[in-house]
């Protein structure tokens, strides 16, 4: 069969088929081939078969596309490395998640990610989008990317931003145009004067470092989880905070806190506040604010004014001390 | 010369686009869906006209029916590297204008096995390709091919949505015991074993 391949001539239900049994690769090779062939393809995945878990675009040096289904990924990555153009990987993670990766290559990385995103978003159907981003790799192109992303889905569920450029503006820049709904990790240095710009309510924030995490910053998030590093937080301004959650004053919907304590020395300055030590041999079992269970030892527990308990552990982390608290209705 | 039984003994004549009749075993038949749903039952009195293939399509299609009466029921898709020898050399002897009239053909009659094959054949040649290398095997559709493809998708889309929202309509107006709600179910066979009840002790 040297001739090219008449494949649009024939059947729908034929085309159905071979669509069906190519993987996501290849589909969405196809479907670059040209605006009619995406056209085509993007009619024939219409009725289903084209959703998966996640997206998640990560800008690293060799950008990626994940497309997550259920224990099956597909990376598609975006390499300046033309040895490496064309080249396949099939990696199992845990015996149960499947990993398929492709390279391509190309002269001008962000363009042709840009271009297999915008593809992949309009044949694919996803539930969530994760973005990773990279402020070094592309540092004059960082706001494009951002509008580029905001331009394909308003809101993205996570993000998480990486880098050591120690700039403000482009995160800032993502934040204010694209609105996070979910869970939000800062793993780059921000400058002391970065303000969390969303007001909206997230499931989580991980902070690392966390200099920037003032006391009226962290009063100001709106969430559920917080695992914060490096906060400048006093264990006066801990203790405050802790008051503030007693008396319903703020983070209502708090579930969990994880949060560096800068001076162990002084711990009952955070505990100069009604709480109660419970015996290390008492196992109790606390429910969560989503209804699970959780079997709790000892501790300390503060108690909200509507019942809620917080219950409070030190661990350690290298040469810094994290106080932990969890959230749940001990009866 | 033609009944519905089921021996495989029994042949069926089958009608080619140029006119041309031969016979085809019950047991190769009974592979294609589309004979199953139109003569099975009711048998056919003459040739059985499948004139929109020639008859070199045809006899290629039933080979391959005729050769795969004995295996197992199909169940799936099978990988390429699964064929047998005798498959490969079905598929490989065909230039590219038969195995298109071949896959048309094996659709129209709703062969599962045959259609499923060449699906994975065709998936094949785009395997492991980029899109330049893609462009080079197939054919890209013309614009005309498009637009043609493009009307006949909104009238499928227009005809599905009358017969929808006749549906609907039909619906409304029918209320069933299934759509009550559970409680007012329980209301109304209670109402109606009480007036059950009271008209029978009235008696």
């Amino acid at each position: 069969m040297e001739k090219p391949f008449p494949l649009f001539r024939l059947p729908r239900i034929v085309i159905e088929e071979v669509i069906r049994i190519m993987s996501p690769f290849e589909i969405i090779n196809f479907a670059m081939t040209s605006l009619k062939s995406k056209t085509l393809i993007k009619s024939l995945l219409r009725n289903g078969r084209n959703s998966y878990a996640e997206l998640q675009l990560n800008t690293y040096k060799e950008s990626e596309i994940s497309i997550i289904g259920f224990e099956v990924y597909f990376e598609f990555k975006v390499t300046s490395d033309k040895t490496k153009d064309g080249m396949r990987e099939y990696k199992e993670y845990m015996e149960t998640e499947k990993i398929y990766t492709l390279w391509i290559y190309s002269d001008n990385v962000l363009d042709e990610w840009m271009k297999v995103v915008k593809t992949v978003k309009e044949i694919f159907k996803f539930k969530k989008h994760l973005v990773r981003f990279e402020i070094d790799n592309f540092p004059t192109q960082n706001k494009s990317i951002v509008d580029f992303i905001k331009s394909l889905t308003p809101s993205i569920e996570s993000c998480e931003f990486y880098g050591k450029a120690e700039t403000d503006e482009d995160v800032e820049y993502f934040l204010n145009n694209l609105n996070v709904t979910e869970f939000v990790g800062f793993n780059l240095k921000l400058s002391d004067r970065f303000t969390f710009p969303q007001d909206n309510f997230l499931e989580c924030f991980t902070i690392d470092p966390g200099n920037w995490v003032t006391l009226d910053q962290l009063l100001r998030f709106h969430g559920s989880e917080f695992c914060i590093h490096d906060s400048p937080l006093t264990n006066y301004e801990l203790n405050l905070f802790l008051i503030f959650w007693m008396t319903s004053q703020c983070h209502q919907n708090l579930c969990f806190l994880l949060i560096n304590i800068n001076d162990p020395q002084t711990l009952d300055i955070i505990f100069n506040l009604p709480h109660e030590r419970i015996n290390p041999d008492v196992e109790r079992i606390g429910r969560l604010p989503n209804n699970d269970t959780i079997p709790l030892r000892g501790e300390i527990d503060i108690k909200r004014n509507d019942g809620m308990t917080g219950t409070i552990d030190f661990k350690w982390r290298e040469d810094q001390m994290l106080l932990q608290m969890v959230v749940s209705r001990i009866d | 010369m033609t009944s519905p039984a089921s021996s495989s003994e029994v042949k069926y004549l089958i009608e080619s686009s140029e006119g041309n009749t031969f016979d085809v075993s019950g047991a190769a038949l009974r592979q294609s869906n589309t004979f199953n749903a139109m003569f099975l039952n009711i048998g056919a009195d003459g040739p059985i006209p499948f004139t929109d293939y020639n008859e070199a399509t045809l006899k290629k299609v039933f080979e391959y029916c005729e050769h795969s009466v004995n295996e197992e029921n199909y169940s799936g898709p099978k990988h390429q590297d699964d064929l047998s020898k005798w498959d490969l050399n079905f598929f490989n002897e065909m230039d590219q204008k038969m195995f298109i009239d071949v896959i048309n053909a094996s659709n129209f009659l709703d062969i599962e096995r045959l259609t499923s094959y060449c699906c994975e054949r065709i998936a094949r040649m785009l395997r492991g390709k980029n899109t330049q290398e893609m462009i080079k095997v197939i054919t890209l559709p013309t614009a005309e091919e498009l637009e043609a493809k493009q009307k006949v998708e909104e009238k499928k889309a227009a005809a599905a949505k009358k017969v929808a929202e006749k549906a609907a309509e039909t619906a409304e107006k029918t209320e069933t015991l299934e759509e009550l709600p559970v409680q007012q179910l329980v209301q109304t066979t209670r109402n109606k074993l009480t007036r059950k009840y009271l008209s029978f002790s009235n008696e």
